[in-house]
């Protein structure tokens, strides 16, 4: 845009500036620190509103919440700023309002990075592994921030995945869909997370791996950690969400467990398609 | 026909110059293909980068010549090498600090950054010719020649000559030892797995906790040492002199597209792709043919393809033609 | 405050500058600042034409620089007896067939079906190609070079004018100012087909690299422009100071106005390159306007700030671009043709990378990408300070050395090194400047 001084005035030219794989977030800067908020659910994103760099505001006074050992679904319309939610959560925007907390800490002022070392799993929507690295270089790239051993990790999750544990020595990029997502759900798990998010895990896979993604994700709910999701195919995941929350326009709709917004007759209506 | 002096001419003025040539860009080429994956510009300072790391090993040199330090057979620059290295990536980092960091900060498209290492590759500029000034200076000491000409005669009794320069024994050697460590870094480290995940992509490196700022600061650390070690062996070969590293940039450029911008294996074949076209195509065959062909046959020109004024001609030339044929470089770089 | 206001203010300040210059300096010094203050302004409208408006990305300006320059030669100087029978056609003809080669390749490659064979096909054309064209070229290369080599030893061009009389003929020189804009172009051309052309754009490395292969031929092929050896003596459109000098009715109007007749001379000549040289800047300055308000130039900024949105409208992005390339390399070819005959000489290793191409990029980011006021007022105002920083650095230079010994190392060093100021100032200003008014100093509206 010729009113960005930093922009790239369209200039395509690769033998300059490199494309690939730049980030799009613009996260809390780092430095910042937690403090004690005891009380409440086990993770909230309260009265959130934010948006992109100087952008608009894309969240307004949006409130998410999970409790230990639920699933908690975001669902709405496309465009109602669901995946920005969930980014608002894990820190990669920053927030002019609202408060994060979790596990009685409130961690508004956490860097990404320091809200992964909080316990924190985030599995982005799109370009979620590393291609050029092999499946088992992604696995410990996700327990980069541990310094204990993490080889009995890694193997929970070649058993919750054995697909992977063949593939372990092959480049991601080269995996199919739903083995690509099966790396990315297992690289955020690589920290031993008290909390896993994810970014609609089942955009673009085939409705057989989609179901079998489904499973592998209520195994890992009933170890216990809870789970915020954000999903495309709404029914289905209200099926077996215990919490769920339909976004309109970046302020919540309505909320309700899961089956109180299945037989929602204006839910159903607007978004679930009668 | 003499196949055997042919080879012993091809050798002497084909295959090892253009090793020791190809080591040379193949090191500068890792720099900047390094830059353009993690960073993501392509850095146009990266010569004079080079002539800074070059310069201050070359100072170095005079002085522990002046105190009477030597190597014995070795160049007196190897045990400089480590200060001018030291040099220049405080150097490195300080002008991140001061330039780059901000457009970073910024989320500044990577074509803002190639405008602004225009800008450091003028300050650099100035300052190794402020300091050591433009012309050319020898740090050369030590055994010339690992083999001379004569000596290769008397021991072969061939008529052909074969000279090795030390010079080229040395870089060569310390090419492969800083690119096994590089590759080793890369590849088996945490902190080289780190840059490989930055540079595959951002986002999710920063999700798995890696500290952009540690990754940048590792990458120009190893930027720095990659193009001392360039700096110094093209300076011990041929000569050190600021404007030649500046025209350095241009097979640099090449060999790193050439084999792929963002790949590390594909800078180290596009140094050698570039060095060998430009010695071959550029080296005037009259001696080699005329032991090949029966004396008949023998030609009467230079049978010189091209005047050696033409050597960026011929990086071009090739950078074009891989270009067209396989868009992404030998190895699949990330400029897709 | 207002931005005309402003903006005349900074122009108002470079002309200050200037004619601090001639009242500190010499009026000489500031009338070729002057000079080649314009000459810098016609290369940064260019260059703005290509990276500010289409964000095209060349660092190639040198080579297109250097082609008007040879434009001069090949117009303004007269041509060589003999040359042309002794082998002129000769190297027409091999030139004639190297283009056939490569034409040739081009069409088998888009003829034959994709395998081993036309691959063969093609180093077989090519590799074949080139070894007839050297067979063709070298003994008529030679035959030219052959002649006078201390004197002329090329072809020369087309001033129809004798050895002795050639300069009468200056003002054809004029020609070649639009000569080089159309050999920058038909390089441009050349350059722009294939890198745009490539999957992705890799223009930048294309300009840097075909510019380097532009000053190669120009050293290295004496027939053409003497290589090395320079062509020194290109005629002029205006007179020389010598006739003037000797005229009696110009020392008696200098000698009116009270100014000594050598130093007027010298004055009224670069006053008439001045004026030429406005001509051609004002010209090209109304015609990037017009451009940029029309709807071929909103088109094209439509393209730079959301490609996408363009192409799904229908528009060709690859042909606009190719468009204003060819557009922008032209101007800097005229403008090559003006400095080359401005210095009266082609000298191809003065061509470097850091004064023709980088330092016209600084030229237009300081001044303003987009905004072709800002690209001239930078072409202006850089190329002031280019000229100045080497006694500013020297005087600097004398005050940080004045509490020095004369004789010790570090001042003899320090003064020696005052002239490299320049480089270091060059960087120094466009950091400053990306840093603290990114977009320039007369920013795109």
């Amino acid at each position: 845009m010729s009113s960005d001084p930093y922009g790239d005035r369209g200039n395509k030219d690769a033998s300059i500036a490199n494309p690939r794989g730049t980030g799009s977030a613009h996260p809390v800067k780092r430095g910042g620190s937690a403090h004690p908020a005891p009380g409440g659910p086990f993770l909230i994103g309260e009265g959130m509103s934010g948006g992109y760099g100087n952008g608009p505001d894309i969240l307004h006074d949006c409130t998410i919440a999970v409790e230990k050992g639920e699933i908690a679904v975001i669902v709405g319309p496309n465009g109602a700023g669901k995946s920005t939610a969930m980014k608002a959560v894990f820190g990669m925007l920053d927030l002019r309002e609202g408060h994060v907390r979790l596990d009685g800490e409130d961690i508004t002022a956490l860097s990404p990075q320091d809200r992964v070392g909080k316990g924190m799993g985030f599995v982005p929507q799109t370009a979620n592994i590393f291609t050029s690295m092999t499946v088992e270089e992604n696995l410990e790239m996700g327990a980069f921030i541990r310094k204990d051993d993490f080889s009995d990790t890694m193997e929970q999750i070649f058993d919750l995945f054995p697909i992977l544990r063949d593939k372990r020595r092959q480049p991601a990029g080269e995996l199919s869909g739903g083995q690509r997502q099966q790396v990315a759900v297992g690289r955020a798990l690589m920290t031993q997370p008290k909390l896993l998010m994810l970014d609609e895990p089942t955009a673009g896979v085939s409705p057989i791996v989609m179901d079998e993604l489904f499973d592998r994700i209520i195994e890992v709910a009933r170890t216990g950690i809870p789970i915020l999701m954000v999903e495309q195919n709404a029914r289905q995941a209200l099926e077996i969400a215990d919490k769920g929350y339909v976004l309109v326009q970046g302020a919540n709709a309505f909320s309700g467990t899961g089956k109180e917004l299945l037989a929602d007759e204006e839910v159903r209506k607007s978004f679930l398609g009668g | 026909m003499d196949f055997l002096n042919a080879f012993v001419a091809l050798s002497n003025y084909v295959l090892i110059p253009g090793i020791a040539y190809g080591s040379q860009l193949a090191l500068g080429a890792l720099g900047v293909t390094l830059v353009y994956g993690i960073l993501r510009f392509s850095n146009f300072a990266h010569g004079d980068t080079m002539a800074f790391g070059a310069m201050v090993t070359v100072l170095v040199t005079w002085w522990l010549q002046s105190l009477g330090v030597s190597l014995g057979p070795l160049p007196t620059a190897l045990l400089a090498l480590p200060i001018g290295i030291i040099g220049c990536i405080l150097m490195l980092l300080a002008t991140d600090r001061a330039v780059y960091h901000f457009y970073r900060e910024k989320k500044a498209k990577p074509v803002i950054l190639v405008i602004v290492s225009m800008g450091v590759m003028f300050i650099m500029n100035g300052i190794v010719r402020l300091i050591i000034g433009p012309d050319d200076q020898r740090f050369l000491d030590g055994e010339r020649f690992l083999i001379s000409a004569r000596d290769f005669k008397e021991m072969t009794g061939l008529a052909e000559g074969l000279a090795i320069k030390s010079t080229q024994v040395i870089t060569l050697i310390t090419a492969i030892i800083v690119v096994a460590l590089l590759f080793w870094f890369l590849n088996r480290t945490r902190a080289g797995k780190s840059m490989r995940a930055y540079s595959d992509n951002e986002d999710l490196a920063l999700l798995s906790g890696v500290n952009p700022e540690r990754v940048v600061m590792l990458t120009w650390v190893i930027v720095a040492t990659l193009a001392t070690v360039a700096g110094v062996l093209y300076g011990l070969d041929k000569s050190f002199k600021p404007f030649t590293y500046f025209q350095l940039l241009l097979p640099i450029f090449a060999a790193a597209i050439v084999g792929g911008l963002g790949s590390p294996l594909g800078a180290i074949t596009g140094g050698f792709v570039i060095a060998f076209s430009e010695v071959t195509i550029t080296y005037a065959w009259k001696k080699v043919l005329g032991y090949m062909m029966p004396d008949s046959l023998a030609p009467d020109g230079l049978v010189q393809l091209l005047s050696t004024d033409y050597k960026f001609a011929v990086s071009f030339a090739i950078l074009l033609i891989v270009l067209l044929f396989k868009p992404t470089g030998l190895f699949k770089g990330q400029s897709v | 405050m207002n931005d005309t206001l402003k903006n005349v203010g900074l122009f108002t300040l470079v002309g200050v500058l200037i004619l601090l210059t001639g009242f500190l300096q010499s009026w000489n010094s500031a009338m070729l600042i002057l000079n080649m203050g314009l000459i810098s302004a016609i290369m940064a409208l260019g260059v703005n034409l290509q990276w500010g408006f289409a964000g095209l990305f060349n660092i190639g300006v040198m080579g297109f620089v250097a082609l008007g320059g040879l434009a001069a030669v090949l117009i303004g100087m007269p041509v060589t007896p003999g040359a042309w029978s002794a082998g002129g056609f000769g190297v027409m003809g091999a030139l004639l067939l190297g283009a056939t080669t490569i034409t040739a390749a081009v069409v088998v490659m888009k003829r034959m079906q994709k395998g081993h064979l036309r691959t063969l096909v093609v180093i077989v054309v090519l590799v074949g190609g080139f070894f007839v064209f050297r067979a063709l070229l070298d003994p008529n290369v030679a035959a030219i070079e052959a002649i006078n080599p201390a004197g002329t030893g090329y072809l020369g061009g087309l001033n129809p004018g004798s050895e002795d009389t050639y300069k009468d003929y200056g003002i054809i020189v004029l020609l070649a100012w639009p000569l080089g804009g159309a050999l920058a172009a038909g390089a441009a051309w050349l350059i722009g087909k294939t890198a745009l052309g490539l999957r992705s754009d890799y223009l930048a490395i294309a300009t840097l690299g075909i510019a380097e292969i532009i000053i190669a031929v120009l050293k290295n092929e004496d027939w053409l422009s003497r290589g090395v050896k320079n062509v020194i003596g290109i005629p002029r459109p205006v007179p020389f100071e010598i006739d003037l000098q000797n005229d009696p009715g110009f020392v008696e109007t200098a000698s009116g106005l009270g100014i000594d007749p050598m130093m007027a001379s010298t004055l009224y000549v670069k006053l008439l390159y001045a004026g030429l040289f406005l001509v051609v800047l004002v010209v090209l300055l109304w015609m990037a306007q017009k451009a940029l308000a029309s709807p071929w130039g909103r088109m094209l900024r439509a393209i730079r700030d959301n490609e996408v949105a363009a192409e799904a409208m229908g528009k060709d992005v690859k042909k606009r671009h190719l468009q204003v390339f060819i557009l922008g390399s032209a101007i800097c070819g005229i403008a090559g043709a003006m400095m080359t005959t401005l210095d009266g000489q082609l000298v191809p290793s003065a061509y470097q990378p850091l004064r023709f191409t980088f330092l016209v990029w600084v030229m237009v980011i300081v001044g303003g990408s987009g905004n072709n006021f800002g690209a001239v007022l930078g072409g202006f105002l850089i190329w002031l300070l280019w000229v100045q920083v080497e006694p500013m650095g020297r005087l600097f230079m004398d005050l940080i050395t004045s509490g020095m010994s004369d004789g010790y190392w570090l001042k003899t060093h320090l003064l020696e090194s005052a002239a490299h100021m320049r480089l270091l100032t060059m960087g120094l200003v466009l950091l400053l400047v990306l840093r603290f008014s990114p977009r320039g100093l007369i920013p795109e509206k």
